[in-house]
Parts: structure tokens; sequence; C-alpha cells
């Protein structure tokens, strides 16, 4: 599929196929073309080349029967500020079909039964995002298209809306998630496909995945003294991307190799006063993908 | 087959469904927006001011009829009518598209024409009950306070009142489908509302001077080409309707252009007909526009 804007092309023969069933993480930075994929998908944009198939259905032609059996999650879920929490439930489910029933059952499933008279632009991000995911089971949907579920949330929420995703797939419903955060996909995703600059870098099973990567994790060092530290691991081969950022070494090595390097410190008599270790990243990621000529 | 297929969806129940839900969307939404019920509000007040008040432009103070009222609100209808259109209608599309609500409630099964023709019938609704209400009370209780009445010309007053916003929603939505911004949906609405009330009434004195004289029109016996022409106005063909209807109207215009309104060469069906072009032909152009925008 491609699609382009104004000469500009967004979406580069993307070619990609979600199993049922799966939850399949769509991973890429802030523009790489993840959220224009979906809109083509939902059928909100038309591809420039390319089609897209849905249960067999072409999205192209089949619009209305496809919509039937997708709930979307938009990136920046808005819902109509002046009507309340169940009109806005209630409007959606006219719109679909559904016996109004439904309305009751989302509310009290996603303990929203407090909010339901509440003007929905007096709703905070939080019960916006919750009542975005609880529209997309209106009408029992097989597929549920969630752009960026967890962006923006604070932690408690964005655990939620976690958990509420996994519930989903054990209930048999198959998951088209985009993320912008590795580890987010990591833990929720069968599946992923890494889209960076409209076009598909990898696309595997999580695990395998990873490994094939070989990712690195960031470690980060509060050490004195600096100069001498960073001489240190430049000599160590499995260290890559050792540099100073401010009063910090920073560098990156593979996560059985963590112990080595402060045993080395330890043994130069280095004084370490803190140090951190961040997992993998999409950076990382791409530094893999792109390094390794995947 | 497709074609026919389309066909055979004006039948669907399904359909029906969809669009009167987003019109009751619509309706609800709107009746909560505290402008409308300021022009509701001032339509009544109005009515009543203009029949008591408006005969002090003829030194006494008492109840004029409907008839005469309605000569006297034409004016104040003539921009207080569209006005109300424009601000239901030109931000229909773009601000729901600009928030998001647009790409969720398309990411449903549901056709963008279907979006449109439930959103007119939802807006032209709330004008129709504003107007109804504000100018029908009015009349009510003008009715009570004078000897002769005469409901029939008050009605039409009413209905291609009600028209004539329905038309002023249709451009407005249709610009409201164009632009990407609401502002600028905004502004190309308030421009047609000033174009078709001020400009085109100079624009028209202009041409009648550089065409066929000023002494032409005063005496009321402009070329035929020069009345066909103001139908491309709905403020004007709003304006004729009544003239070929409303007495006291017909009568100022008889002394004003000498003529009778027949002079016109469509009668009072005709201009209804042209009023229900005008409100479809922007209609249909936003149908076809709104197939093609890409909703980001």
């Amino acid at each position: 599929m491609i699609k382009r804007f104004n000469g500009f092309e967004a979406v580069s023969g993307l070619d990609l196929k979600v199993e049922r069933g799966d939850i399949y993480g769509f991973l890429g930075p802030n523009g790489a073309g993840k959220t224009t994929t979906i809109r083509v998908m939902i059928g909100l944009m038309k591809p420039d080349k390319g089609s897209i198939k849905i249960g067999g259905l072409d999205v192209d032609e089949e619009r209305s029967d496809i919509r039937k059996n997708i709930g979307y999650l938009p990136e920046r879920v808005s819902f109509y500020g002046n009507l309340t929490v169940s009109e806005n439930l209630e409007f959606l489910c006219k719109v679909k079909g559904c016996s109004l029933g439904t309305v009751d059952v989302l509310l009290k499933d996603f303990k929203l039964e407090d909010q339901r008279n509440k003007k929905c632009r007096n709703l905070s991000k939080g019960m916006t995002q919750r009542l975005g995911i609880a529209q997309t089971l209106i009408g029992d949907p097989d597929l549920l298209v969630l752009d960026e579920p967890t962006a923006g949330l604070d932690p408690n929420v964005r655990r939620w809306v976690k958990k509420k995703i996994l519930d989903l797939k054990g209930s048999g419903k198959t998951i088209f998630l985009s993320s912008h955060v590795l580890s987010e996909v990591q833990e929720l995703c069968d599946r992923v496909g890494i889209l960076n600059e409209g076009k598909m870098l990898a696309e595997d099973d999580v695990g395998t995945l990873g490994s094939k990567l070989s990712l690195k994790d960031r470690l980060e060092f509060n050490i004195q003294p600096l100069k001498k530290s960073l001489e240190l691991v430049q000599n160590l081969e499995f260290v890559e991307r050792s540099r100073i950022e401010g009063n910090k070494l920073v560098f990156y090595c593979g996560t059985n190799k963590k112990m080595d390097i402060i045993q080395k410190f330890l043994d130069e008599d280095m004084d370490i006063t803190d140090f951190s270790v961040k997992e993998p990243d999409l950076e990382e990621v791409f530094v893999r993908l792109t390094a390794g000529g995947q | 087959m497709r074609g026919f297929e389309k066909f055979k969806l004006l039948y669907s129940k399904e359909m029906w469904i969809r669009i009167s839900s987003i019109a009751k969307k619509e309706i609800i939404y709107n009746f909560r927006n505290r402008w409308v019920i300021f022009l509701s509000l001032l339509f009544l007040g109005l009515s009543i001011l203009v029949s008591f008040y408006g005969t002090s432009l003829e030194t006494q103070r008492d109840w004029m009829g409907l008839q005469d009222t309605i000569v006297y609100m034409i004016t104040y209808i003539e921009y207080m009518v569209p006005i109300l259109g424009v601000i239901l209608g030109y931000s229909t599309i773009v601000r729901e598209c600009q928030d998001g609500s647009m790409e969720l409630l398309l990411s449903y099964p549901v056709d963008r024409g279907e979006v449109l023709a439930g959103k007119f019938l939802g807006l032209w609704t709330v004008l129709s009950i504003s107007v109804i209400v504000g100018l029908g009370v009015g009349g009510v209780i003008i009715s009570l306070m004078v000897e002769e009445v005469v409901f029939a010309e008050y009605y039409l007053f009413i209905l291609s009142s009600v028209i004539l916003g329905g038309v002023y929603i249709s451009i407005s939505m249709m610009f409201s489908v164009i632009f990407v911004e609401e502002r600028s949906a905004m502004s190309a609405s308030v421009f047609i509302l000033f174009f078709f009330t001020f400009i085109w009434l100079f624009s028209m004195y202009a041409i009648a001077e550089l065409t066929f004289g000023w002494e032409l029109l005063e005496l009321g016996q402009p070329p035929r080409w020069y009345f066909m022409l103001q139908l491309f106005n709905p403020v004007m063909l709003w304006y004729t309707l009544l003239a070929l209807n409303i007495v006291p109207l017909r009568d100022w215009a008889l002394e004003f252009g000498g003529k009778e309104p027949e002079i016109h060469p469509y009668n009072t069906w005709v201009m209804i007909a042209l009023l229900v072009v005008w409100i479809a032909v922007p209609l249909i152009i936003s149908e076809v526009l709104f197939n093609k925008k890409d909703i980001d």
C-alpha cells in the first residue's frame, strides 16, 4: 500500500498480514506513518496504490460491512463535548445498529457508571480514554484497532489499559495496536511490525525479533574519574556507543555483561555514586536495524 | 449494478436510523448552544416589538396587524435567519474533523452522505423550531391584540424564512466541508451572507447604471434579464416570494416600482422550487467533496 500527501510518500509499499486472534504491534516513532496506515485501514483515507483486506473483504469496496466488525480507538479520541457519556454511547450504538442495552453493560465493565451523566468535555484524559476503549466494543467486533492507546496517560491508567487489552485478547479479539513504546509492544504483542519513514523495517514474532536484533541495554554511571572510566569501557569489545553526557558516562552493552563492567570499575578503584540501566528503546531498535542492514 | 444497489439503499431502514440518529444528536447538541437559544428569543422579542413599536415611524403607538408586522420584520429576518443558518452550519463538519470526533464517527458503518443528510436535517430542524417558536409565539400574541387577522400570509412568512435558513445552512455546510480550518469556513460563510445582502444590492445597481440606465430601474421597467439575474440570489428569491403573496408588501412594491410583482417571470411555486434548488446544490457539492476528503 502506498499513500502520498502532496507528493510526499507517507507510507511506501507497506505489506503486512495480521493473524486472527493475535495482538499485532505496529511500532514506530511519531511521524513514521502508523496513523496514516490505520486511517487507510479504516477507510478514512484512500490509498494511492494497493488495497487492504480485512476478513477477506476489500476496505474500499465493502467499507460499511467491514466497519460493523471493527472497533477503532483513534490516537486523539474525541467525543461530542456537549453530550453526556451515556448520550455519546447511545448515539454510537444507534449508528452501529446495536441495542441500547449495550450502553449499560459498557458503562459497568469500564467503571464509568459514575460518569454516565457527565458531559464529555468535562472528562479527564484517563476517563476519556476509558470511554474510547469502551466504544470500540460496541457491536462486539472481532477486530480492534487501537492507535497509541496509552499515550499521554498516567501510570495507573496506562496499567489499566494494558490489562484491558490483554483481557480483550483473552476473549478472542484480534488487536492491531500502534505504539511508539517498545516495552509496551513487547509486553502486549504476539507479533510486531516496525515502521520508519513509511517503510516496514522489520516484521516478526516479538521474541524472535528481540533476539535477532540482540538488543542492548543503555547504562548510565555517575562515576569518577570520568575520563578514565570512558577509556576503560572504550577498550571493551562488547561495549558500544560509549560517551560522556554531562557528568555521566553513557554506553550500551548486552544484558549479561552488566555485572562484568561494574566489576571492572571496582577493580580499578573507581568511585561509583549512582548508576541506572534502561531497557532497549526504540532508538536502540532503529540503530540495530539500520546498522545490521536487516 | 452498484448504482442500482445504491438506489436500493434508499429503502434501507438502517440507513434512515443512522440519519435520524445523527439528526437527533445535532438537535440535542445545538439546543445546548446558547447562541441558538438567544436567537430564538430574539425572534420572539422582535416580532412583538416590531408589531408594537414599528408604527412609531407613523407617529402612533399601537399594535399592527400581522401583515404589516411582516413588512417591517423583513429587514430584520433577512439578516437574522441567514446568521442563524451560518452559526449552525459553518462549523458542523470542519470542527468535528479538527477535534477528532469525525474520525471516530466515520470509523462506524455510516456513509459520508448519511452524515451530511443527518446533519442537515438536524440543523434545519433546530433552525425551524427556533424560527417557528420565535415568530409563531409572537404571531399568536399579536393576533390576540389586533382585530383583523390573516394567518395564511404569516404562515407563508414563517415557512419561507425557514426555507431561507435551510439555504444558508446548506451553503455554510458546504464551506465546512471545503475548508480545513474553522476560521476559514466561518469567513467564507459570513462573506456569502454579506454578498447576498449588501454587495449584491449595490452590484445590481451598478449593473443597471452601466447597462440600461438608472431611469428604467426607477420606473420599474428594467429588462427581463435583470429580474432573471436577481433569481441567482436566494434572499431576492425569498423577497420575491413574499412580494408575490403578502398584500402590504405587494402594495409597497407597486408604490415603489410602479409595476405588479408579476413582472417577475415566475410564480410562488417556482420561487419555492428555486429556493429548494439553492438548498440541494450546495448539499450535492458537499457530498461529492466530502467523499473525496481525507480525514486526518
